[in-house]
């Protein structure tokens, strides 16, 4: 393992604690306002200086962590399960309902993503709720490829033939016999949704479409930023900065799992 | 002749089923373009939604809409921007994203499968790794980073650069360069490990013992075949490169087609929304069959079948 992939590990594990640890970390109040206080450069009290109410930025990095890290990981997690199940069924069963299953796939991914984003926020509202529909709508058509092009090559193995000789029934041959053999690229899958998913919600927060203040996700950190990026740079750059090591950290670690779960790729 | 035949009705059938997902997506959507800060009478409500024919049922509305999309190539009227059509907006704002996303695409192309190519060439050298670390930063790198980066250091520090708008063609620098960069990266990655693929084959190996120069090998065997891969991201990539970024005509003020989009989720102006939706959508078919048909260019295996 090389050292990027190192401290990428390190880099998450340490993100993870401070999104579970948040409030013990912080050292104020994530909403707590000091308007005399505004726009106070980096300094010993607020080492990443404060914001246009004269909030830490530090403390809402790390709340912005927990919003973050949460909202990409739950996201990633169930878009990566919807896809596997509807990939699974596609891949299984064939013929024509394949085929159909398939066709919606790709009608849907004509639809470009970050309008179909805003049309369910737009439904869901601006919440939780709503990111989490938002990202999952759009994450899952990915993993349902791949999962089917999986399926289609493990099902006529002679294994797997086997156990329908012996009657297995089909949900059997897909969990225990077809599943375990698709586990690799789907951890693979799973470890660039999350980037995916980070930077998409913070495109939304930072577009004014995301989830609402004061509830601090990187996103909103920037878009909050820029209003007054020439005079206050900082309050652009650490919450950008942040989302590009998390982004990077990702991106090395799935190059990492990839490189070595899938073994046509061994050695490039 | 079959086989474009048939692409050309699935394409069509497909930006159907985009147009019906929209429009219904639209109606769940709550709340309309008329609830303002103050609520208008009802019969002017009424008259507004009948001149907008947003009083009949949904699949009336929607058929209306498709025959004059069809038949006129007509957007119908934007219900905020008072006496314009869609169709004039989208005319005024196409061009605009489009020119910037051509420059993009071109940075991106240039930049990335040459970087890609020299990484391959070079693997396991300084140079394979630096490019290749370029390549991770620029897929992880979020573009209002870059833009605020940019706009930091050539528009407020060195002075020499405008940080927004789009009237000459200084305007066109840093937005063009923001938006090619996580392109150029994906490229980059692409095009190395495509070329480390080719350059394992039997008739490279073949190439090289007839004593033919690296160059010739590079150029002609492998490049060529390496750029299969490589085309067939560039469809998609080219469709949202082409048609703008949100964040880019945002954060650097550009009256292009993502822009008015914005503006039209946040007036509720559903016929805009269809609108761009929809050429959108048509855009991205247009360039995956453009795609399909260059297969048969770069490699002649795929001209039958």
């Amino acid at each position: 393992m090389k050292w990027p992939v190192k401290a990428s590990i390190g880099f998450i594990a340490f993100l993870v604690l401070v999104a579970l640890f948040a409030p013990v970390i912080a050292p104020y109040d994530y909403d707590l306002q000091n308007v005399s206080n505004a726009y106070s450069s980096p300094a010993a009290n607020h080492w990443f200086g404060t914001d246009a109410l004269g909030r830490d930025l530090l403390t809402r990095l790390v709340y912005g962590c927990r919003i973050s890290m949460a909202i990409a990981f739950v996201t990633a997690i169930s878009s990566v399960a919807i896809g596997m199940v509807y990939g699974a069924i596609a891949g299984y069963l064939g013929g024509f309902v394949e085929k159909s299953m398939m066709r919606v796939i790709d009608i849907l991914y004509t639809l470009p993503s970050l309008i179909v984003m805003i049309l369910v926020m737009l439904v869901f509202g601006r919440n939780l709720v709503g990111i989490f529909v938002a990202l999952t709508a759009t994450g899952w058509l990915g993993t349902a490829r791949l999962m089917r092009a999986q399926v289609n090559s493990w099902k006529n193995r002679p294994f797997v033939e086997a156990a329908r000789a012996l009657g297995l029934p089909h949900r059997n041959i897909i969990l225990k016999h077809i599943l375990p053999n698709c586990v690799a690229p789907l951890i693979v899958e799973l470890s660039y949704q999350i980037p995916t998913n980070i930077l998409a919600e913070a495109f939304l927060s930072f577009l004014g479409i995301g989830i609402r203040p004061p509830m601090p996700s990187w996103g909103i950190l920037s878009e909050e930023g820029w209003r007054s990026l020439q005079i206050y740079p900082h309050l652009t750059i650490f919450p950008g900065v942040c989302i590009f090591l998390t982004m990077l950290s990702f991106n090395f670690i799935g190059d990492y799992l990839r490189d070595r779960l899938d073994p046509f790729l061994q050695g490039r | 002749m079959n086989r474009a035949l048939s692409n050309l009705i699935s394409a069509l059938s497909t930006l159907f089923a985009v147009a019906f997902l929209t429009f219904l997506l639209m109606k769940i959507v709550p709340g309309g373009p008329f609830d303002g800060d103050k609520a208008l009478p009802p019969e002017v409500l009424a008259s507004l939604n009948a001149k907008f024919k947003l009083d009949l049922p949904w699949y009336t509305q929607f058929l209306t809409y498709m025959r004059d999309l069809v038949l006129h190539l007509d957007f119908g009227p934007s219900i905020k921007y008072i006496g314009r059509s869609v169709g004039e907006i989208i005319a005024d704002s196409l061009p605009v994203s489009l020119e910037l996303g051509f420059y993009a695409l071109i940075v991106a192309v240039v930049s990335g499968v040459t970087l890609g190519v020299m990484a391959a060439v070079y693997r396991g050298k300084w140079l394979d790794f630096s490019a290749m670390f370029l390549a991770i930063s620029g897929i992880s790198l979020p573009s209002f980073l870059v833009a605020a980066l940019a706009i930091l250091a050539f528009a407020q520090y060195l002075g020499i650069l405008p940080a927004a708008l789009w009237d000459g063609p200084e305007h066109r620098v840093l937005p063009t360069l923001v938006l090619g960069l996580r392109p150029a990266a994906i490229l980059a990655r692409l095009t190395r490990s495509s070329v480390l693929e080719i350059l394992h084959l039997d008739f490279v190996r073949t190439a090289r013992s007839k004593g033919l120069p690296p160059r010739t090998v590079l150029f002609v065997h492998v490049l060529r075949n390496a750029f299969i891969p490589v085309l067939t991201v560039l469809g998609p990539m080219a469709a949202t490169v082409l048609t703008g970024s949100f964040v880019i005509e945002y954060v650097f003020s550009i009256p292009g087609l993502a822009n008015h989009f914005i503006q039209g989720v946040s007036n509720r102006d559903y016929p805009l929304i269809m609108g761009v939706t929809i050429l959108y959508a048509t855009i991205l078919v247009v360039c995956n069959l453009t795609v399909d048909l260059l297969y048969g260019v770069v490699d002649p295996r795929m001209r039958k079948g």
